[in-house]
């Protein structure tokens, strides 16, 4: 939606002599905004199966590139998404309001889920080293991409979460904070503290 | 700019393109001139760009789908139109959605798929204001929710999942707030909040945490009310319900004014009231009105208190049903608005009828005897709802009542049977009261006695009533104008000219000022928290005390105008 016809929207909407604000585009733009899931969702609200599979297959290798990231296993990884995906495309579909966009809300339960089940392991130690994934072990020279793997393994999972989020998948920090479901601060905080744990450790690794 | 003005988090507001032009224009020019910095930004933008390239997705390597297919079911459109009508308090629609689907609850099956989960809708819409009203002669929805929870297996319950077993504690915690079962009530919604995390429904956590919070302000433990209040309120406002927040906030409001913050309290009443207009929730909209009648009895405007409590009687009334519990409070607090007009315009507090002009002297019978009216409307309600706390409201103000027109042997009866109630169910709130009342009681007759020894004899006993109720009232509750209360009537009990103990009276004085001072009012405030009975019987205790030669200052009330409170009255 281009920036004439929000405003447009915008100037409907306002009571006579309201001052515009200088962000109100972007409410406006948001309250526009279409959710591309909406049939899928509505489909499978109705508990219509080619709905929910339609769904599945566009979510789960995202979902499950989350939970790889944050469990230390593979396997535990798997069955999460797929605790994760009953629960939120099955169970939950009902209470999906659409006040946020679909994925936002698949992903604020799958960071929910996630953090629940981490919360019952140890916080990963900064000193140990790191556990290596079973390609990492097959190729013994590690290049960058798998030493920078390595390091977002070792960050407390807070912080991993918020890098995962906002720098990996490039959502805004605004983004961030809201399906973490923390203030715009504390994501802040959460997401670059991280960045710059991993640049030191990244820095170690390159010393090393 | 240095390097020391330039903060982590501004170079990291560079990276991601926040800041203004003029900020980032400084940021260059500065990483120009300093290595370090720049050193800084290049390896922040090199490791940035790394995480962009590391891959978002994988592929798990077993096919998740069959597993999920299997438990694709088609959903329950009546739950969720329900449960959304409940979060959103849209009280007809959510009256209509369940009298159309009546026969599934009736004839609920605890085996059928989200059996628990109807159940719990059901008894949450049923809070709205609907528990009493009958369905038929003699079964009301309170009646079928109890038998339908029957039908469940007893706990433990294994085979539930834990989102049935969430949602049957709902209806478990609900049931025993309405058996007045608050620990019991309290335990139920604690497992709920356990589970919280598991389940995952933000809606019926925020219930929990406001309805532990109920439990806690009816046990009179205002402090842990405010805190599970606080967590709910913050719930709600996580999952942008605006309709919940409001009803909870007027539940806060409530423990704001009994933990002595009327300003507090009368702010977030104005703003919850804002948002519940908008809907038809005319029961927490009579709450309102209510609790702004008891807060403007509490400034002595019991005109204005009775007015207010006319308009939460309209709004309760539209609840569909007479037989509300808290259309009888409103009552028995209306009669005790009576009662203290009554007594106002009985120009002192304990003067013979006989010295007032005849017209006064109807129009103070009048109200007593609406008084009474409301009072015996109240009763029927509490004795059919077995609401105990409701009835030993009522006898105790069924007491004063007596008590003002002179019937003191059946005052006394009435305190003691208040007294047993409270002792039944361990209500330390109930039994502070009636002590106290029973303290007044024994003043009065101490008073108008004409036999020294029979004077002595019940000044004694008004002195272990106040000690009792005092003890009640300070050691289990948290209620401060009630423990304040019973300092005041302590010392006034010791000026008792059999007793006469200035020094101590006077403590009891300064421990009840400090408590009803408001927390934020300076040594020299001349109101603290209005002029109701407890400020009058305060200033009684202050004119007392002075005639005995005490000083009280700085914790001088003011002198006890009887003639201002008369006009009060009459206005």
């Amino acid at each position: 939606v281009s920036n004439k016809v929000v405003a447009k929207i915008g100037a409907a909407h306002r009571p006579r002599g309201w001052k515009v604000r200088s962000n109100e585009h972007k409410d406006v733009l948001q309250s526009v905004r279409v959710d591309p899931d909406e049939k899928l969702v509505l489909g499978a609200k109705c508990g219509d199966a080619d709905c929910v599979e339609a769904l599945f297959k566009k979510y789960r290798d995202r979902i499950n590139g989350l939970t790889t990231r944050m469990c230390p296993r593979e396997q535990d990884a798997e069955n999460l998404t797929q605790e994760i995906l009953v629960h939120a495309m099955v169970e939950k579909i009902w209470q999906f309001r659409g006040e946020s966009m679909f994925s936002t809300w698949l992903h604020s339960i799958a960071v929910h889920m996630t953090m629940n089940f981490l919360n019952r392991l140890p916080e990963p130690s900064i000193e140990a080293p790191p556990e290596l994934s079973d390609e990492g072990k097959q190729s013994k020279s590690l290049d960058l991409k798998q030493c920078l793997d390595d390091a977002l393994r070792r960050l407390p999972h807070e912080q991993r979460l918020a890098v995962i989020l906002h720098y990996l998948e490039g959502n805004t920090l605004e983004e961030t904070a809201d399906i973490i479901g923390v203030p715009l601060a504390a994501a802040k905080s959460m997401s670059r503290g991280g960045v710059e744990r991993l640049r030191r450790l990244m820095k170690e690794r390159t010393r090393s | 700019m240095s390097c020391s003005e330039i903060a982590a988090e501004q170079l990291h507001d560079y990276l991601d393109g926040r800041l203004s032009d003029e900020e980032a224009r400084e940021i260059r020019d500065h990483l120009l001139d300093c290595c370090i910095c720049r050193e800084h930004e290049s390896e922040l933008r090199c490791l940035l760009a790394r995480l962009a390239e590391l891959p978002t997705t994988a592929e798990p390597k077993r096919d998740l789908w069959p597993a999920i297919a299997a438990q694709v079911k088609t959903p329950d459109p009546f739950l969720a139109d329900l449960s959304e009508a409940i979060a959103q308090r849209r009280v007809r629609d959510a009256a209509n959605l369940v009298h159309g689907e009546m026969n599934r609850i009736v004839a609920l099956n605890p085996l059928k798929e989200n059996a628990a989960a109807l159940l719990s809708y059901f008894t949450q819409w049923m809070e709205m204001g609907a528990a009493h009203c009958p369905i038929m002669p003699y079964v009301s929805y309170l009646k079928l929710a109890r038998e339908c929870l029957q039908r469940f297996p007893r706990s433990p319950r294994p085979r539930l999942s834990q989102i049935d077993s969430a949602h049957l504690r709902t209806v478990e915690g609900i049931l025993a707030m309405h058996d007045e079962e608050y620990a019991e009530a309290i335990n139920h919604f604690d497992h709920v909040l356990r589970l919280g995390d598991e389940i995952n429904d933000p809606d019926l956590v925020a219930f929990a945490e406001g309805a532990i919070a109920r439990a806690h302000t009816k046990n009179g433990a205002y402090v842990k009310a405010e805190n599970f209040i606080d967590r709910a309120i913050g719930t709600a406002l996580r999952s942008r319900r605006k309709e919940m927040v409001a009803v909870l906030s007027v539940r806060k409001a409530w423990i704001l004014f009994q933990r002595n913050r009327p300003k507090e309290a009368a702010e977030t009443y104005a703003r919850a009231e804002t948002v519940l207009r908008e809907t038809d929730d005319h029961l927490t909209l009579g709450n309102v009105d209510a609790a702004r009648g008891r807060l403007t009895r509490r400034d002595g405007e019991y005109y204005a208190a009775l007015k207010a409590y006319g308009h939460a009687l309209r709004h309760y009334k539209r609840c569909g049903s007479a037989q509300h519990p808290n259309l009888a409070r409103a009552l028995t607090n209306i009669a005790l608005l009576r009662r203290l007009i009554a007594l106002r315009l009985s120009t002192a507090p304990d003067q013979e009828l006989a010295d007032i002009d005849e017209e006064t002297s109807r129009s103070i019978q009048r109200q007593r005897k609406k008084a009474f009216t409301h009072l015996r409307h109240a009763t029927a309600i509490f004795e059919r709802e077995r609401d105990y706390r409701g009835r030993g409201s009522v006898l105790l103000i069924s007491a004063e009542l007596h008590t003002d027109s002179g019937d003191l042997d059946t005052a006394a009866s009435e305190l003691a049977r208040a007294y047993e109630l409270g002792e039944e169910k361990n209500d330390r709130i109930l039994m502070a009261r009636s002590r106290l009342q029973q303290c007044i009681l024994q003043n009065t007759k101490a008073r108008i006695s004409q036999e020294p020894i029979r004077s002595y004899f019940y000044a004694e006993q008004a002195r272990s009533f106040a000690e009792g109720a005092n003890e009640l009232a300070a050691k289990y509750t948290q209620n401060m104008r009630l423990t304040a209360h019973t300092f005041i009537w302590h010392g006034i009990t010791l000026m008792n000219p059999h007793l006469l103990d200035p020094d101590q009276a006077s403590k009891c004085y300064q421990a009840a000022y400090d408590l009803l001072k408001p927390p934020d009012a300076n040594i020299y405030f001349v109101k603290p928290t209005g002029r109701d009975y407890v400020w009058d019987d305060l200033q009684m205790l202050g004119v007392k005390l002075k005639a005995a030669g005490c000083d009280l200052s700085p914790h001088d009330s003011g002198a006890f105008d009887l003639t201002d409170l008369n006009e009060r009255a009459r206005l």
